[in-house]
């Protein structure tokens, strides 16, 4: 069941396009990473599904809703967003900032403040300390728990690791896989850090000058070309023939390395088949998956890829 | 609208996370207050000290004098404390999560707009309470103005909060800037004394100003023992306190109103 459905989004600043009709839907239970460079339209996105900003054209459709006004406010109360900085008063302290939620939302429950608040690990602040005095991380996580507060099905992140330390990041992402895994909360995640992307996302949108270059599972990117077994033997000729023989087309050579694409069987298997063939195996690895090196490739220079 | 309550419940409890920097903001500026009536106090004493003397000095005739003074520096609370109140909910984006969390709004801005007119209101009142109370303690209430003349001027002064609120409101939404909306409150406010100076424009201006509402006419009974006795009249009709009351309320439900139509038609940043 799709969470999310965008219908050909455009949005223009004065005489600026600056969406020019995107489109794409989430399912249920998914990650998506939605990958651009700076200026792509990912803010801008996030902020129309959020209600911040008008679109000029196009539909956003929750949970199959019709788009309308009313069904679109009672959607959002089931989403949480954190765009670009945390929502928090800087002169209180976390409690306090999440009563002012608890408040807002209406919860009649003061518990949860606990809950959330364990949940994201800061339990053990201490109440004096207000959130001025909080390091970046904390800060991150203390949003994180206002964002927890409605027990949301869909998450809408905006750069939350910016500037976050190792652990910091280590720390965000064990808590967004655990909230997808354990609670089934949908996310959707931009972030210039690839590699964080890489290890979070199950779905990925590619955008680029305000349009959808492609969407793409991380099983598909895997597939397409990015995730692929690298063979050097003694005798490269020999072994692409037979390899290729085997394989057909989802064998390339590029540039003195041989490189499998898809399902490829065992390593010793491949191994064996080569010895037996004459062209003795001096590396046979599998090539991580690259979703730098698939962005850039998607992602026209003039935005920040390359050509 | 459903939503107005809880979100002006959130908005009260904000406000009682910093009631320690509301509370010092309005003790400094009792302070200030107090200094300038005592001062007042002391000038009475040495202008005419045959005519005057401490013991006859009372709160009454301090309120009566000092009544714009008082009146001033609550408009200055007021509008330090609303127009920090009300940008910096856009500042540090509350607004935006407001609006991103499913709520309508124009309960997300009217919910603001209500707790910057509370905080004027009841900020102001405290103002013209507070320091009355000391100078009545240190003096006694005496008998130069009357408690119900003082008390219809400082109601009429709280409405005009409302409508200084109002443009507050009005400011702060355009420029969504705590600092662009102070600077803004002060170019208004300096184009507002040097338009006092025309002629034309000082009627229309002082139908709704603080001097006129905390001004009143006086006059001195001197006895036959060389005291004398200061009083303040109220001169202002009923028909014009009701003007009053009603053109400062119009004129701010009028900029609250273009206010929200702003904020609900205007993108967000």
């Amino acid at each position: 069941m799709n969470i999310l459905e965008i219908k050909d989004l455009r949005k223009s600043f004065g005489k600026k396009e600056v969406l020019h009709g995107v489109g794409f839907s989430m399912k249920r239970g998914g990650i998506y990473g939605l990958v651009g460079p700076n200026g792509a339209g990912k803010s801008t996105i996030m902020k129309i599904m959020g209600g911040l900003i008008f679109p000029t054209a196009g539909e956003i459709n929750f949970y199959n809703s019709e788009g309308n006004k009313e069904e679109l406010q009672a959607a959002r109360r089931k989403m949480s967003f954190m765009i670009e900085t945390p929502y928090l008063k800087s002169f209180a302290n976390a409690r306090q900032n999440l009563e002012k939620q608890r408040l807002q939302k209406g919860l009649p429950d003061k518990k949860i403040i606990d809950r959330v608040l364990e949940s994201v690990g800061l339990s053990g602040v201490d109440d004096k300390k207000q959130v001025r005095q909080y390091s970046l991380g904390m800060k991150q996580r203390l949003g994180i728990a206002t964002a927890l507060m409605c027990d949301p099905e869909l998450l809408v992140l905006d750069e939350p690791v910016n500037g976050l330390d190792p652990a910091g990041i280590h720390y965000i992402r064990e808590l967004l896989l655990k909230l997808n895994q354990e609670s089934g909360v949908t996310i959707l995640i931009s972030s210039h850090i690839l590699s964080e992307l890489s290890q979070l996302c199950t779905d990925y949108i590619f955008i680029g000058g305000g349009n959808i270059l492609e969407t793409a599972t991380a099983e598909e990117l895997e597939r397409s070309g990015r995730g692929c077994f690298e063979v050097v033997t003694t005798d490269n000729e020999k072994a692409f023939g037979v390899l290729g023989g085997r394989f057909g087309e989802s064998v390339v050579m590029e540039d003195g390395v041989i490189k499998l694409y898809g399902e490829i069987g065992s390593e010793a298997e491949l191994s064996e088949m080569l010895f037996a063939a004459g062209a003795v195996p001096t590396r046979l690895a599998r090539a991580e998956s690259d979703l730098e090196k698939y962005y850039l490739e998607k992602v026209p220079e003039s935005e920040g890829g390359i050509e | 609208m459903k939503d107005f309550g809880k979100l002006f419940r959130s908005q009260l409890y904000s406000l009682t996370c910093e009631k320690k920097v509301l509370g010092l903001m309005l003790l400094l500026l009792t302070v200030i207050g107090y200094f300038l009536t005592v001062i007042s106090a002391g000038e009475l004493f040495f202008f005419d000290e045959n005519a005057y003397g401490f013991e006859d000095i009372s709160a009454s005739m301090l309120l009566g004098m000092n009544a714009a003074n008082y009146g001033g520096i609550a408009a200055m609370y007021v509008f330090i404390a609303v127009t920090v109140f009300f940008t910096r909910d856009f500042t540090d984006k509350t607004v935006n999560y407001e609006i991103m969390n499913g709520h309508d709004r124009k309960a997300v801005f009217l919910s603001r707009a209500a707790a910057a007119v509370f905080l004027a209101v009841v900020g102001g009142a405290v103002m013209f309470v507070v320091l009355p109370v000391i100078t009545t303690i240190q003096y006694g209430w005496g008998s130069s103005i009357t408690f119900g003349t003082i008390a219809l001027r400082v109601t009429l002064v709280l409405i005009l909060f409302v409508r200084v609120s109002a443009e507050i409101v009005l400011v702060s939404t355009l420029v969504k800037r705590t600092s662009f909306a102070l600077i803004a409150g002060v170019i208004a406010y300096l184009a507002g004394i040097m338009m006092n100076e025309f002629e034309g424009a000082r009627h229309i201006i002082t139908e709704l100003s603080l001097m006129r509402l905390l001004s009143f006419q006086s006059f001195s009974l001197t006895h036959l023992d060389n005291t004398a006795e200061l009083f303040f009249v109220d001169t202002m009709k009923a028909s014009t306190a009701a003007a009053v009351a009603l053109g400062n309320l119009s004129a701010a439900a009028v900029m609250i109103y273009i206010s929200c139509r702003l904020f609900c038609r205007s993108d967000l940043e």
